[in-house]
């Protein structure tokens, strides 16, 4: 129960981000809300309502929401398992492929052991590029 | 700009100013801090307070206060991760794990209080930035000339990468003594880098348990790298 309803968010994050062509602003302006879904009956477990939380991005142009929360205040409470999944949000997490890029960074964030060469190498040249 | 770097802690430290001016001495007292960390808490110097404390010479209570706060978050974030952050996943006592987001924590602290505005500091890949919109990469696990993502942090950010693709697997899982097989990389972004790199370090020694349970944190935002290349990000990871 719990692991589909996580897939079915998950799917709809993905569609989630919209390009919007509303009044243009220069500013990046950061609304969150929540939002609160349909009651409905789950069979004969009882009433399930999902509230998400939506962080809407508005970049000039650019409107981009992503889902940042997902809790379940009303979830079948007909055995322990479902009460332990209604106190507690269901995590949501994007899945995508992995992307190789090549864009421009400030800073490189790595796994290094203590010397690591590329993060020291790569730290050097970003230094390096700023003096010349 | 103006960028400085000092090889301490067995890394490249490097304070990356965009303020136009910065003054020397502000820039000393934070080099110095990070050079004071390393000497108090290296599990190299024989000396040091930790190696100290290790050995049974050195009371808890006659130790400086600093060792004795980390010690004891330590053993709050041994708690917080199921174990998965152990200062004694070695065997020895070596809280470096924390020490190093904690030093640049505390130096970036410095630079704000001597009234720098727009700057970041990093040691050895992991980073606090302060200021808007710097850009930061996330290596790339195989491709070391690319990164795997690009993300856009603000005022008072850190990152923290823990991964196996550098030097050899040095995250082992404090249950099993083993390396986690099943990730390739865990970047946790959050307000402290304290804290950002000590659930780095537990969620890739979780393994495949490791994206969910960073999906409940608060106030820090993940991405994990899993081995088959699929990327698995919590829902508020500022990638752009």
């Amino acid at each position: 129960m719990r692991r589909a309803i996580t897939t079915l968010l998950t799917t709809g994050v993905i569609a989630l981000p919209v390009a919007n062509a509303t009044a243009a602003a220069t500013k990046t302006k950061v609304v969150i809300r929540k939002f609160t879904g349909a009651t409905y009956q789950v069979d004969r477990y009882g009433p399930l309502r999902v509230v998400i939380t939506v962080k809407k991005t508005t970049k000039g142009t650019k409107v981009t929401r992503r889902i940042t929360a997902v809790s379940v205040p009303i979830y079948p409470n007909s055995s322990g398992r479902s009460s332990y999944i209604s106190e507690n949000a269901i995590p949501i997490l994007r899945s995508e492929a992995l992307r190789a890029q090549s864009a421009r960074i400030d800073l490189v964030s790595g796994a290094t052991d203590t010397s690591d060469a590329f993060v020291s190498s790569l730290q050097s040249a970003i230094l390096k590029a700023k003096r010349a | 700009m103006n960028a400085f770097v000092e090889q301490i802690m067995g890394m490249p430290i490097l304070v990356d100013v965009r303020d136009e001016h910065v003054r020397a001495e502000d820039l000393d007292r934070a080099f110095a801090w990070v050079r004071w960390v390393d000497v108090t808490f290296s599990t190299f110097r024989p000396d040091s307070e930790i190696c100290r404390i290790d050995r049974g010479e050195l009371a808890l209570s006659e130790a400086h206060d600093d060792v004795r706060w980390i010690l004891a978050r330590c053993e709050a974030l041994r708690e917080e991760t199921g174990g998965y952050f152990d200062a004694r996943a070695s065997g020895r006592l070596d809280p470096s794990g924390l020490v190093k987001g904690w030093s640049v924590d505390r130096a970036a602290e410095l630079l704000r209080e001597a009234g720098l505005r727009n700057f970041a500091v990093s040691a050895g890949g992991d980073m606090r930035t302060v200021g808007t919109a710097w850009r930061v990469g996330v290596q790339h696990p195989h491709r070391r000339q690319s990164v795997a993502a690009v993300l856009q942090v603000d005022d008072a950010a850190a990152v923290a990468t823990s991964g196996a693709y550098a030097r050899g697997d040095h995250v082992i899982d404090p249950h099993t003594g083993n390396p986690p097989d099943d990730l390739l990389s865990v970047t946790v972004v959050g307000p402290e880098l304290a804290t950002a790199d000590a659930y780095a370090t537990a969620a890739f020694a979780m393994g495949h348990a490791g994206p969910e349970w960073t999906a409940r944190l608060s106030g820090y935002e993940a991405m994990t790298i899993l081995a088959d290349e699929t990327v698995l990000s919590t829902g508020g990871f500022p990638d752009v």
